[in-house]
């Protein structure tokens, strides 16, 4: 009988046929919201030479771009003025290279606070600050599991200086809320069902709307809502998209 | 004492020792080693393991030089250090609770996710789990020696499992998969991080007296479990991270094995990880809260607790601890996420581990390198440890030295006023 216990779960995990499978292959984005930089410039390259490069305007995102896992440069030029340079890793999957902040004028390239130094070291990969809203990539993972027929929601704050946002979405009487949505950081993602929602965005713990929108939501997708300022300085949401994988 | 019949034998001693460690451990810190050491997060883990494998080594040396079992606390007792015994047991105590609350938490998580639940289900999992577990333990029932095994056999099998499978696709990129890669140094610092699981071991030194012929056993047993435990974890860091990703540990870092599972092995995946994950925490829960419940009993009775928590029930069973410990662990869980607590709590068994390495040393005539290992690295690591809190959990910090500060000057004033 004890025996039988223990055989049971390697039975189980030898006989599936393997789950979400994903492909061999890495798929990335670059979405550009560094503020009010349109003429941004950016180089993927690996030890082979450049995968891929390209121009962006603020408050544009590529499609999907693919590429076998692998580690890979990623330089961003601001008006030929080289602003980051960085090693990142690519497995297999999809992810959302997002730029943000604002650049100085003579900006040195990856230049960062003192506190922002003090927690990659701590912290690495979870010791993003808001760098003192200088220019930085954070790498979205749009990987994402969600109950068949809903989809997912997320939203990232991409404006320097503004306080904390909260978001609050709505759809036929029911009302999810974000309470906080903090510079430079992913929110948690949210299940959403299908259909018609109100988007409203507010300042964080006050009753001042700052943003009052709607979007349709269809099935087994992730939602990457972007908030950024625009030229008139007001708030906009940005929406990408990703399919599961 | 126990009947001889039902002492320990060596195989249950092992696996009791594997699975305290691995019950709670990996399936709540994997993420938050691989976001600080990325492709180094398997020398994290053997880093780390050194000062488990010299400390398993010093506890079972003190134990039997003792043959008494209570571990940290007896050894000061016999070493004549009521003082530094009493705060250090009560701190210990505090370190227990949290950890179960996290082990709670993890729980909670990953039987809610493999159900899409969210916050409410996770806080109500994690609640009811400790209840039940709270009342199994004072009918009598909640050590259950064979049914442990079982869990904790079933557990280390499908981690291999994981393991190995994820090293035989063998894909280093998944190690730094959506992160910048870290330097070699970062290790160190992952390592002091995730500490606490590696604490489980320490659970056996309170059974000591429940152990067949522990001055043979004991240390054979207890240091190839542990060593089995640091080979496991450095497997697992490199084999599940090469199936799920750096990023997605990260990010799902509650429930990072499930993730793995659901990416490699779809919905089955799900099914068998929530099954080993949810009974390896259940059954870590339940051998800390009844370790933890004995020690304060026993400390109780050496009259460095007050006297309320000396009390059993008819079933032989330390009620008042048991519900007092328990019901603060729920009450922790159920509040929310722990973890800048747990890591500051990491430092407690840090700083036991190395004052236990100390008294072994001092103890010791031959095979003294060994706790003087265990010194260094439980130094460097609480160290480094306590600049990470300072920089990235600054409030954690605070609660824990509010903790200390308190302990220390409160315990002597708690203890003469419970004895009017």
């Amino acid at each position: 009988m004890k025996s039988l216990r223990i055989y049971i779960p390697i039975l189980l995990f030898l006989s599936c046929s393997g789950g979400e499978s994903e492909k061999n292959i890495s798929e990335f984005r670059i979405a550009q919201f560094i503020t009010e930089s349109n003429n941004i410039e950016y180089s993927i390259s690996n030890e082979k030479g450049i995968v891929e490069k390209g121009k962006l305007n603020f408050k544009k995102v590529t499609e999907y771009l693919s590429t076998e896992p692998g580690t890979y440069n990623l330089t961003i030029k601001e008006n030929n003025n080289l602003i980051l340079n960085k090693k990142i890793g690519m497995g297999k999957g999809k992810y959302t290279l997002c730029l943000i902040g604002e650049v100085l004028k003579e900006q040195k390239a990856n230049k960062i606070t003192s506190k922002q130094k003090m927690h990659n070291i701590v912290a690495g990969a979870e010791g993003t600050t808001s760098n003192g809203y200088l220019p930085q990539l954070i790498i979205l993972n749009d990987y994402f599991s969600v109950k068949k027929g809903k989809s997912k929601i997320r939203f990232i704050h991409t404006i320097p200086g503004l306080t904390d946002l909260s978001a609050k979405i709505n759809k036929e009487r029911k009302t999810k809320t974000i309470k906080k949505v903090k510079y430079p950081h992913p929110s948690e993602s949210h299940t959403l069902k299908t259909g018609k929602h109100s988007i409203k965005i507010y300042y964080k713990d006050s009753p001042l709307k700052v943003l009052d929108t709607s979007m349709r939501i269809d099935q087994n997708k992730l939602y990457t809502s972007l908030l950024y300022r625009n030229s008139d300085n007001q708030i906009e949401m940005y929406v990408i998209k990703s399919d599961k994988h | 004492m126990a009947d001889s019949n039902n002492k320990l034998k060596p195989v249950s001693v092992w696996a009791l020792t594997a699975g305290g460690m691995v019950g709670g451990g990996i399936y709540t810190v994997l993420g938050v080693v691989i976001a600080v050491s990325g492709q180094w997060t398997w020398l994290s883990f053997l880093i780390t393991g050194i000062i488990a494998i010299t400390s398993a080594y010093s506890y079972v040396f003190l134990s039997n030089k003792f043959n008494e079992g209570g571990g940290a606390f007896t050894f000061l007792k016999e070493f004549n250090d009521d003082k530094l015994a009493g705060s250090l047991s009560w701190l210990l105590i505090v370190g227990y609770v949290l950890t179960i609350s996290v082990y709670a938490y993890a729980f909670g998580h990953y039987v809610a996710y493999s159900f899409h639940g969210g916050g409410i289900m996770i806080r109500i999992l994690a609640a009811g789990i400790v209840a039940g577990l709270i009342i199994l333990n004072l009918a009598g029932v909640g050590k259950m020696t064979n049914v442990e095994i079982t869990i904790v056999s079933v557990n280390l099998l499908v981690l291999l499992i994981l393991a190995v499978y994820g090293i035989s696709q063998w894909n280093p990129a998944e190690l730094v998969a959506g992160i910048e890669p870290r330097p070699v140094w970062s290790s160190l610092i992952g390592g002091a991080a995730i500490f606490m699981a590696y604490e489980g071991f320490q659970l056996l030194s309170y059974e000591y007296d429940r152990i067949k012929k522990p001055e043979k056993n004991f240390m054979p047993v207890l240091l190839s479990a542990v060593g089995f435990v640091v080979f496991l974890y450095i497997l697992v860091a490199v084999g599940a991270t090469m199936l799920g990703g750096a990023i997605s540990m990260i990010n799902f870092k509650q429930i990072a094995l499930s993730i793995v599972a659901e990416k490699t092995f779809g919905t089955t995946g799900i099914i068998v990880m929530t099954i080993a994950a949810g009974f390896a925490t259940a059954a870590a829960i339940n051998s800390t809260l009844f370790s933890t419940a004995n020690l304060a009993k026993n400390i109780a009775d050496k009259n460095e607790l007050p006297q309320w928590f000396d009390h059993k029930n008819d079933s032989g069973i330390p009620d008042r601890s048991i519900i007092f410990l328990g019901s603060l662990s729920g009450i922790l869980a159920v509040t929310g996420s722990l973890s800048s607590l747990v890591e500051a709590a990491s430092l407690i068994f840090i700083v036991t581990f190395g004052i236990v390495n100390f008294l072994a040393f001092q103890e010791s005539k031959k095979h003294r390198w060994v706790p003087v290992l265990g010194i260094i690295t439980a130094i460097i690591t609480g160290i480094v440890l306590i600049f990470r809190l300072i920089i990235s959990k600054p409030v954690a910090v605070g609660i824990l030295m509010f903790l200390i500060i308190l302990i220390v000057l409160g315990r002597p004033y708690l203890l003469n006023s419970s004895k009017k």
